[in-house]
């Protein structure tokens, strides 16, 4: 697996589209902290938010389903895949170490907002508060957003079609879960089999949400409201990591069944 | 223990109604090559894809080394190099770097496997030239490279001089063969080059519409080109009267209104001739032939030749 693993590293050199995926992780942490740095109550919780959920909610999770096309469809477009099955190596193996490879990089796009906005933060003075539990948060964001990723590449799999099809399945997917998230209709429902609880990233709001500090009327009022729904930590994870589980069963069932 | 590397017992595999390969029965010799002739389309590709697991059959085993395959690929794969249609490979890396991760995904021990891969096939280790930049010959090399990096028993090559150059052609061929000769390795080779074929393989097995027609050995095959006389006369009806009536053959055809062939090299040609004559029959040529392979072709799958 470590072989396979980092074969799959060595595979991406020279594509632009990895590094380039990477840069985006500075785009909300830069135009988030812009907005926040000038004013009177400056907040690191606050650019933290930007860099996780903006951030993850708009750019990762696409990001994700994109690299995973590229990922899944290369061996298939190269025509590659026949060498490694003759090794043999197993589909199965296959697919977990190309969604092994999304995670490292689901964690590495979220370590790197986080950088980002703790260097600004420094830069303009700005108390790092909490910073252990917001890089942990970081990196479980980068975790859950993974899984969040997970359905909408299935579908890729699945429908095993063009690039194109997979930018619009994914900007269709990415924005059905952001405007579920703003939606009280879906987040304030009790844990169960409904939208709130199924789908991820409403899920992970409910979840991450308690974790703020509302500042301002508007946003205690929404806290309050809000708080008999909150997700705890178990229940997030359980019901994000069955799902994944769940997706790349599938994922591997799909894989095996398709013939050379 | 099987006398055979490769047997296919029933080997079958349909798409739909349409059979690709139908209850094949191939056997390849240890220490042999083995040449698997057909028409494109004719189910070449998908047997090979069989024999390596690529493909599942929809009836019949695979054995391969004494082992049934399915169910044994672990064991069985890593003892064999293959190339399977179109040379597949990373187009972002170039060949070196590509060969070095299908070195370290097989595992092979031999710290130079790679480069003396590659200067058997005459490709230069550690160029910077991206596989995207290779010449169709150079990906074919390239691919042959992949097949025989960790020193396989078995080749299995599905068509392996695409795309090469006549010079390319000669080379590998005589790699192929050095293979063979040298080192005892089992090849399986397909093509729908006829002459190719013959002058590379031991044995022959000739498939059309996913059947095998024919397995033997070529020089078996060449024994049994059949050899006839070909005669152009002025009337193919009276001359087949005057075969049948005063020679008692009937192993001849009509090929057209002015040409016979008779399939009995025995006979006197002299005494053929005389008795056209005396019967009014202008005879303006008479040959002794020998079937070409690609005639043999012609007349076992009942239709048009072979490149």
């Amino acid at each position: 697996m470590h072989n396979l693993l980092s074969c799959e590293f060595v595979k991406l050199k020279r594509k632009k589209i990895f590094p380039f995926a990477l840069l985006a992780a500075f785009v909300f942490p830069v135009l988030g902290s812009a907005l926040i740095v000038g004013r009177s109550s400056t907040d690191f919780a606050d650019m933290m938010s930007f860099a996780r959920e903006e951030s993850g909610f708009l750019l990762l999770m696409p990001l994700l389903v994109i690299l995973a096309s590229n990922l899944f469809f290369s061996e298939q477009d190269n025509d590659t895949l026949k060498n490694l099955l003759c090794i043999p190596v197993s589909k199965s193996r296959l697919v977990l170490v190309k969604l092994l490879v999304l995670l490292i990089f689901s964690g590495v796009f979220q370590i790197v907002g986080f950088a980002v906005s703790t260097g600004i933060a420094v830069l303009y003075h700005i108390p790092l508060i909490s910073l252990p539990l917001q890089f942990a948060l970081t990196v479980a964001i980068g975790l859950l957003l993974w899984a969040a990723a997970l359905p909408c590449i299935v579908l890729v799999i699945w429908f095993n079609k063009s690039y194109i099809f997979s930018v619009i399945i994914v900007f269709f997917y990415t924005l059905l879960n952001y405007a579920m998230r703003l939606s009280d209709a879906i987040l304030m429902q009790p844990l169960g089999f409904n939208a709130g609880t199924l789908m991820p990233i409403p899920m992970i709001f409910r979840w991450l949400y308690q974790f703020n500090i509302p500042a301002g009327e508007i946003q205690t009022a929404f806290y309050n409201r809000f708080s008999p729904y909150f997700a705890s930590t178990s229940v997030c994870f359980s019901v994000l990591l069955i799902e994944a589980a769940a997706c790349v069963i599938l994922m591997i069932g799909i894989y095996r069944r398709r013939e050379i | 223990m099987s006398d055979y590397i490769i047997e296919t017992r029933n080997l079958t595999k349909q798409y739909g109604e349409h059979n690709s390969v139908a209850a094949l029965n191939i056997r390849v010799k240890s220490g042999r090559i083995y040449g698997l002739l057909g028409r494109n389309g004719a189910g070449k590709t998908t047997t090979m894809k069989m024999l390596l697991n690529l493909t599942r059959p929809t009836s019949g085993e695979v054995y391969i080394f004494g082992k049934n395959i399915q169910g044994n690929e672990k064991k069985i794969l890593p003892r064999i190099g293959s190339l399977i249609e179109a040379p597949g490979f990373y187009p972002n890396l170039t060949g070196t770097e590509n060969l070095k991760i299908f070195a370290k995904l097989r595992g092979i021990p031999k710290r130079n496997a790679v480069k003396s891969a590659l200067e058997i096939v005459g490709l230069p280790y550690n160029d910077k030239k991206l596989f995207s930049q290779y010449s169709l010959g150079m990906k074919q090399r390239l691919a042959i490279a992949l097949a025989i990096m960790h020193d396989p028993e078995l080749l299995i090559l599905d068509e392996p001089i695409n795309g090469l150059d006549p010079i390319g052609i000669a080379e590998v061929r005589s790699f192929i063969r050095e293979l063979c000769d040298v080192r005892g390795k089992t090849i399986l080779i397909s093509s729908h080059i006829l002459s190719e074929i013959s002058l590379l393989v031991d044995d022959i097995g000739i498939i059309d519409h996913g059947v095998l027609l024919e397995e033997e050995s070529l020089a078996e095959l060449e024994d049994k080109n059949g050899k006839y006389i070909k005669f152009i006369v002025s009337d193919t009806a009276q001359a087949s009267r005057i075969l049948e009536r005063d020679f008692g053959a009937k192993n001849f055809t009509v090929e057209s209104n002015r040409n016979l062939r008779l399939y009995d090299s025995n006979m006197s040609v002299a005494a053929l001739n005389r008795a056209f004559i005396e019967n009014g029959l202008e005879v303006a040529e008479a040959l002794t032939c020998e079937d070409t392979l690609e005639d043999y072709f012609k007349r076992i799958t009942g239709g048009e030749g072979i490149a």
